[in-house]
């Protein structure tokens, strides 16, 4: 294991060089000696980017290699070559102090322990070896995507038209691997958690002080979800970390209005709508709130520069992938489309609604699984409302979790499985991006809580 | 996650205490530290709602580790060959029947799979569904008379419908799950 887990480092190492690039072309940072305040933020947006860029290819057809993975980095990396100069240069996040260290040296010593526990984890989620990593070891061996094979009825039950970014970046673990090896691949689950965790202060800092950052980062560090849902090495935390991710830069951006963090947002949300269907339901949440929290605040002329942010993610992560899919015609064992669905006879299953919301709430409010995030999330979201100043950032922040949960709800509500098996199955994974969406939230909700005491400004723009 | 203890037992019902200690004590603590550095009262609503997320995180620090310690007891005790194949031996089907179909089956080669009955219903699909990756680069089919072999789950490879000209049992009935069969179709 301890040679594969090096190798898989060295494979997301070429993926940190090219989100260093990209996030250079996008206007993170400029100099080298502020590449360091974004490292984790250029990890996540690497494995966008990385991902996009190799389900591109696959859907192309260019043979998946070592060296089809190398070059795609260092291209996404080059790409930083055309970076303008900012007009600020970003200054390295102040290390904790205090209570702030204690709960960052906590948060630490866990995701230390839980790389102890990957260590030697077999892969036993049904659901991580008969679709994710088994698709991961059919592109290594095949060196890309069969069609005949993805098309084909046995192999339906894999699920072949869900994106593949999660399978094509296993894949590429595996070839640096040599050998498709299941125990060290948990590894790249973590990798994306320690990036998440490390992200949140990484895009933050700069705005929020370091208590109303910390402290949260130990509380979903501690969270045994989200150690379960790592440790089952499937597609619902990168997802749900793209999700979050672009969600706090979309709030940023919302607030502070610096292009950098629309443009994050829309490799982001590039990156969740190439891991899950379900990023497109979140993604479509995302901008809905956007522009809705832009309307109703008069800021219209800014709807259109989210549109196109938008727009771009899903002609790259979206069209290519579905052109493929239908053109080869293939489908998934759990396939329905919007039509196929509406179709369906759904006023005879209105009482699925309840029952799927109830779930996803139950779900998402558990201790034993999230512990206080999600009310506490609701707490700063009513606090930051108060405050006047912070009720553009609250009202995204609720619309976007609840419209994505709405969105989850449908797909229950018209789903041709029997709900309460579908339900059973996947409730529990689904609710990680809108939890880790609130979870990433919840600073910049709290600050805005405190800096808007006394101020009659609503406007989301503007540091506050 | 895969050794993670059913229930909490005595054990895990003394670290949920503790934490729960722990915690409250975090948040006495807290509340005077975090009113201190925002420069806000210690019943301010933001000072009130950051203590209870730093006791609620520290709470749960020593159950969240004996949770992961007891899992690396288990897995860290699985046998290597039984690691890489665990996903499909806790559905009580035994992976040495797929080192002996990729053994005798050529890579490149056709298969057709199928279960018949067994005493959980889930065994049947983690049979097919192992089968679909671990046996790749042979590529199963969906029609028998396309296939070079068939691979069976308590079902004589000779009733699936080609003419079979050999048979092989590549792992015997046990646990509730019938033998494996696997059938060379005649060219």
């Amino acid at each position: 294991v301890t040679a594969n887990v090096l190798a898989l480092l060295l494979a997301n190492l070429f993926v940190l060089v090219a989100g260093a690039g990209v996030l250079r072309l996008l206007g993170g940072w400029y100099r080298p000696a502020e590449l360091p305040a974004l490292l984790a933020t250029s990890y996540v947006g690497g494995l966008a980017a990385v991902g996009v860029a190799l389900q591109l290819l696959l859907v192309v057809g260019v043979p998946f290699t070592r060296w089809t993975f190398v070059l795609t980095c260092f291209a996404l990396a080059l790409t930083g070559v055309a970076a303008r100069p900012a007009a600020t240069a970003r200054r390295f996040w102040p290390l904790p102090r205090g209570l702030a260290l204690l709960a960052a040296l906590l948060a630490l010593g866990i995701v230390g322990l839980l790389a102890v526990d990957l260590w030697w984890q077999p892969l036993g989620q049904w659901d991580a070896w008969a679709q994710w990593t088994a698709k991961a070891r059919s592109i290594v061996l095949f060196d890309g995507l069969d069609a005949d094979v993805y098309a084909s009825e046995p192999y339906r039950r894999w699920n072949p038209d869900y994106p593949t970014l999660l399978p094509a970046v296993e894949a590429a673990d595996f070839l640096f691997m040599g050998e498709v090896d299941t125990r060290a691949i948990h590894f790249q689950s973590w990798l994306v958690l320690v990036a998440f965790l490390i992200s949140l202060p990484e895009l933050l800092l700069d705005r929020v002080r370091a208590l109303l950052v910390w402290p949260i980062v130990l509380l979903v560090a501690v969270a045994p979800a989200l150690h379960v849902q790592t440790a089952s090495a499937i597609a619902d935390v990168p997802v749900g970390v793209f999700f979050a991710l672009a969600g706090l830069c979309a709030y940023r951006w919302l607030v502070d209005g610096d292009p950098f963090f629309l443009r994050l947002t829309a490799l982001l949300s590039a990156g969740a709508l190439a891991t899950k269907v379900e990023g497109r339901i979140f993604v479509a949440a995302l901008f809905v709130s956007l522009a809705t929290v832009l309307l109703v605040w008069g800021e219209r002329r800014r709807v259109l520069p989210a549109l196109a942010a938008v727009g771009a993610a899903v002609a790259v992560a979206v069209v290519p992938w579905v052109a493929w899919t239908s053109a080869n015609d293939v489908v998934g064992v759990f396939s329905t489309s919007v039509s196929d669905a509406l179709g369906r006879p759904l006023l005879d299953q209105l009482q699925r609604i309840p029952e799927a919301a109830a779930r996803l709430a139950r779900e998402a409010v558990d201790p034993t699984s999230w512990l206080l995030a999600v009310p506490l999330a609701v707490a700063a979201a009513v606090l930051a409302w108060r405050s006047r100043v912070g009720r553009a950032g609250a009202v995204f922040a609720v619309a976007a979790a609840g419209l994505a949960l709405i969105g989850l709800v449908f797909v229950y509500w018209t789903t041709p499985l029997d709900p309460g098996w579908h339900l059973e199955r996947s409730a529990r994974r689904v609710v990680v991006g809108p939890v880790l969406l609130l979870v990433a939230l919840t600073p910049l909700l709290l600050a805005q809580a405190l800096e808007g005491r006394g101020e009659a400004d609503g406007a989301p723009a503007g540091r506050g | 996650v895969e050794g993670l203890p059913e229930q909490a037992g005595a054990t895990g019902l003394a670290v949920v205490a503790l934490g729960l200690l722990l915690g409250a004590a975090a948040w006495l603590f807290a509340r005077r530290w975090v009113a201190a550095g925002l420069g806000r009262a210690a019943r301010d609503p933001v000072t009130l709602l950051l203590a209870t997320t730093l006791a609620a995180g520290v709470a749960a620090v020593p159950f969240a580790t004996w949770r992961m310690v007891e899992d690396i007891r288990y897995t860290s005790s699985l046998d290597p060959w039984l690691a890489d194949n665990y996903g499909v031996s806790v559905y009580e089907v035994h992976p040495a029947l797929y080192d002996e179909l990729r053994t005798l089956i050529p890579p490149g080669d056709t298969y057709y799979l199928r279960a018949g009955r067994t005493r959980d219903p889930t065994s049947a699909g983690a049979f097919r569904e192992w089968a679909l990756g671990i046996l790749l680069p042979r590529v199963a089919v969906e029609d028998p008379a396309d296939a070079d072999w068939l691979v069976t789950l308590g079902v004589d490879p000779r009733s699936v419908g080609p003419r079979v000209d050999r048979v092989w049992v590549v792992h015997p009935a046990g646990q509730g799950v019938p033998a494996a069969y696997l059938g060379r179709v005649q060219a």
